[in-house]
């Protein structure tokens, strides 16, 4: 066999090695350079009118996680907010149930609304216990084109009301998740409305 | 047949390259999708230059 082409099969055999452990192995991990910003976890205090005591106080959240995506969100001041598990994302945690803000992939070649009635939709429906949609309808949140699903779900006997609002951006979608205990306050139910509607894209 | 093989290798390449930079593949699978694409990529080039520089010995 000609010297060269054995050359040219180990050099190919080691370059498949290297890919290898680039990309499932020890090499690639160090280099997932994927990482929340510290800033983006850093909350300013959204200024509240002197007179109007009802509202809950609020802060506001510019996520600076991921290039093309940068957003801002107020959430409510009394709630944990910690990073979530991807970049760009909160989760929420209040005594009435749980939330999160996140970025969502969309495929290039469909619509946000094509893909959460044909996948996402499905998708619940399949893996939620007890699915049964209560509300699907478009808005506008910042200027932005919005789509609200709200479902109710069973967990251990009781049924909890999940919502989730997708909207529009010129990356990622932004999607607001909330899931809480089908009977709610008004003042829960003011609080998740003020959040989905501060949500603002926020690319240069 | 080298004609042929060497088609064959530059498709694989083609494809390759085609799965890394014109592909849309969602967050979860881009991984998968760069590994098969590199995979592709690699061993198309191996087996055009393989191809290139094998000489058949002479047999009289």
């Amino acid at each position: 066999m000609n010297w060269r082409v054995i050359v040219v099969g180990v050099l190919t055999a080691v370059a498949i090695a290297v890919l290898y452990l680039f990309t499932f192995g020890p090499l690639g991990a160090r280099l997932a350079g994927r990482k929340a910003n510290p800033a983006s976890l850093k909350p300013s205090p959204v200024a509240q009118p002197a007179a109007d005591t009802a509202s809950p106080v609020m802060n506001r959240y510019r996520n600076r996680d991921a290039k093309e995506n940068y957003y801002s969100v107020m959430l409510p001041a009394d709630w944990s907010v910690t990073a979530g598990k991807n970049p760009g994302s909160y989760s929420l945690t209040f005594p009435q149930g749980l939330g999160s803000v996140e970025l969502h992939d969309v495929p290039d070649n469909t619509t946000l609304e094509l893909f959460i009635l044909s996948q996402e939709e499905p998708k619940l429906r399949n893996s939620v216990p007890g699915y049964e949609r209560r509300e699907y309808r478009k808005d506008t949140i910042g200027g932005s084109p919005a789509y609200h699903l709200t479902y109710l779900s069973l967990s251990s006997g009781d049924t909890l009301r999940s919502e989730r609002v997708y909207i529009t951006g010129q990356d990622q979608a932004g999607l607001i998740t909330f899931t809480v205990r089908k009977a709610l306050s008004d003042s829960v139910k003011r609080r998740l409305a003020l959040i989905t509607s501060s949500f603002a894209w926020e690319n240069p | 047949m080298k004609t042929v093989f060497l088609i064959i290798s530059l498709g694989v390449i083609g494809l390759g390259l085609y799965l890394k930079f014109f592909s849309d593949v969602p967050d979860s699978q881009e991984t998968i999708n760069a590994f098969v694409s590199w995979f592709l990529i690699i061993c198309g080039i191996s087996s055009a230059l393989i191809n290139l520089l094998w000489t058949r010995k002479r047999t009289r």
